[in-house]
């Protein structure tokens, strides 16, 4: 999966031209969601259709409605089948759209409110509880109670994240290497502080100043927190060009 | 003990690792039927068929990333890029996803990937076929990066590289790939990572040299001897990332003096590294500025006569190694 903007890199290219060639059982599904980022497709693509982009290169593409949860099913379902029975790769473009800015930090100039607002008539989930509510599929009590989990679930998600623990400044090095016959040990190079520095191979769990060095940059991680500003926000700020530094520290 | 050329001994380590293990496999331009821009996988078509040695559209970031994903999924994929200079339309996939995927998702997903490459100058190929770019993948962390000079080190570098479960980048040098070597017949001949070779002992200055670049050190090192009675201490790294700074430190303190020699550009160089993690570890032990002997700041240039007046030749490195003695004899 990937979005219409991505189709503009030469890996788009380079990927169809070798799914075709050697046959690869995938099904390419596209996202077109009219706006790469901040830029609308006909300012970032000379072919707007994209299920013909990959044409030229040995993938048929199909377009399906990406508002429809049914006709979405049925288009990608016959073509998984291509993709299974007869290893033909396929691409499926999605037509649909995205409500939201590309980030916290995106102002949405490029398009009107009206447009996003026409969109939202169309939502897919909320035309498929009414055509289920329509015939009788479910009731509005179960769309009220699966609203209700969803909504239990994403809560729960957030507490959970939030009430986990910051990682161990001790962990910034791991996992960066398999360790194994190449590797045997803490492997890093970390010219930040001489005493740090201890070799590539091992070194000692942070002790001294290097320790005191770390946990004066893990203070800035924290910062966010301290002043009760959103990671948003935070987001914003950077995208802004706006020194982090800037903020009084509390 | 079998005498081999440099690619006949690059084959072998693949070859054997293809036998001894289902899923390490072959992949690049040119690879199979042609059987290898440089003839490095000559006859590995023939022995392990299509599936395991397989041609590749000229496709790099791809080519790399198909790579990526094989090696996420359990195989061992040995990729060749045709040269260093094409290296460069791949790093999205070596820098972004190979080098940091195992940190993103904490160990849990492993790429054992190797991707070889040969580069350097000298056979007139241009500023878009010869370059050096060893200094740039020895800065990423999550990469090992391996640049064997000898047929017996690049056939034991390569089996290791093919074992661990680590991304390796394998820099080959096109002008070694014709030179002969004693290679150990031992199936099972792997060098480790992160040990340099002291190619020469001397007392009185110590030679870095890196790929082609260790030979030239040893001519110098001869030079030295015999026309001014100066004792060089010639190591190959054998691997940039992890570097044996702990064998050249050793020999600095016996030396007091460094040269480091390499065919890439000076700045921000494998020399300059080498410089300043031995400026940082033993600046006592310098009794004169470290030298650095690198190829010229400049595209590599086409003309003969230019191209080796760019790369570094033992006569730079004789003349670097006496610049530390000045005033000490």
């Amino acid at each position: 999966m990937f979005g219409d903007g991505a189709s503009n890199t030469g890996n788009f290219g380079e990927t169809m031209n070798l799914a075709a060639l050697w046959r690869l059982p995938v099904v390419f599904i596209l996202e077109n969601n009219l706006y790469g980022m901040g830029t609308a497709v006909h300012r970032h693509s000379a072919v707007t259709d994209f299920s013909k982009k990959a044409e030229g290169l040995g993938i048929p593409g199909v377009r399906a409605d990406g508002m429809d949860v049914l006709a979405m099913r049925e288009t990608v379902t016959e073509h998984l089948r291509l993709a299974r029975e007869e290893r033909r790769p396929t691409l499926v473009e999605a037509f649909t759209y995205r409500y939201r800015g590309h980030s916290a930090a995106d102002p949405e100039v490029y398009r009107e409110q009206e447009e996003v607002e026409e969109w939202q008539k169309k939502d897919p989930i909320a035309l498929f509880r009414d055509r289920l509510l329509a015939e009788d599929v479910i009731s509005d009590d179960d769309v009220d109670e699966m609203r209700e989990r969803i909504e239990r679930t994403v809560v729960e998600a957030v507490e959970f994240a939030d009430a986990s623990p910051e990682p161990e400044l001790d962990t910034l090095y791991e996992k960066l290497y398999v360790v194994g016959d190449q590797v045997p040990g803490w492997y890093a190079v970390d010219e930040r502080a001489p005493q740090a520095f201890a070799g590539e191979r091992e070194r000692d769990e942070l002790s001294g100043e290097a320790k005191k060095l770390a946990e004066a940059g893990a203070a800035y991680g924290g910062q966010a927190a301290a002043t009760g500003r959103s990671d948003g926000e935070a987001l914003a700020d950077r995208d802004e060009g706006k020194a982090i530094e800037e903020e009084a520290p509390e | 003990m079998a005498t081999l050329r440099m690619r006949e001994a690059l084959r072998d380590a693949m070859a054997e690792e293809m036998r001894r293990d289902e899923s390490v496999y072959v992949m690049g331009e040119d690879v199979a039927v042609f059987q290898g821009a440089f003839k490095v996988t000559e006859g590995l078509l023939d022995e392990f068929g299509e599936r395991r040695v397989r041609d590749t559209p000229i496709s790099e970031n791809t080519i790399v990333g198909i790579g990526v994903g094989s090696a996420m999924g359990g195989l061992r994929p040995v990729v060749e890029l045709m040269t260093v200079n094409f290296a460069l339309l791949a790093f999205d996939q070596m820098i972004n996803h190979a080098a940091a995927i195992p940190y993103m998702f904490n160990g849990e997903a492993r790429v054992p990937l190797v991707v070889r490459m040969p580069g350097g100058g000298g056979h007139q190929l241009g500023p878009t076929h010869s370059h050096s770019f060893e200094a740039i993948f020895l800065q990423v962390p999550g990469l090992l990066v391996a640049c064997p000079s000898t047929p017996a080190d690049g056939k034991g570098l390569l089996k290791a590289a093919i074992r661990d479960d680590n991304p390796v980048i394998f820099i080959e040098h096109e002008t070694l790939y014709g030179a002969r070597g004693e290679v150990p017949d031992d199936g099972d001949h792997l060098l480790q990572f992160g040990q340099a070779a002291v190619r020469t002992e001397g007392e009185d200055v110590t030679i870095v040299g890196v790929l082609r670049m260790a030979h030239v050190a040893e001519q110098a090192a001869t030079t030295l001897a015999n026309d001014h009675g100066v004792g060089a201490e010639v190591i190959d790294p054998r691997t940039l990332r992890p570097l044996d700074l702990d064998t050249i430190v050793e020999s600095v303190r016996k030396t007091n003096r460094l040269v480091i020699v390499e065919e890439g550009w000076p700045h921000g160089g494998v020399g300059a590294n080498i410089a300043a993690l031995v400026t940082e570890q033993a600046f006592d032990d310098l009794d004169a500025p470290v030298q650095r002997v690198t190829g010229a700041d400049v595209p590599m240039p086409y003309s003969k006569r230019l191209e080796q007046s760019a790369i570094p030749h033992h006569e730079h490195v004789v003349s670097a190694a006496l610049a530390t003695l000045e005033g000490a004899r």
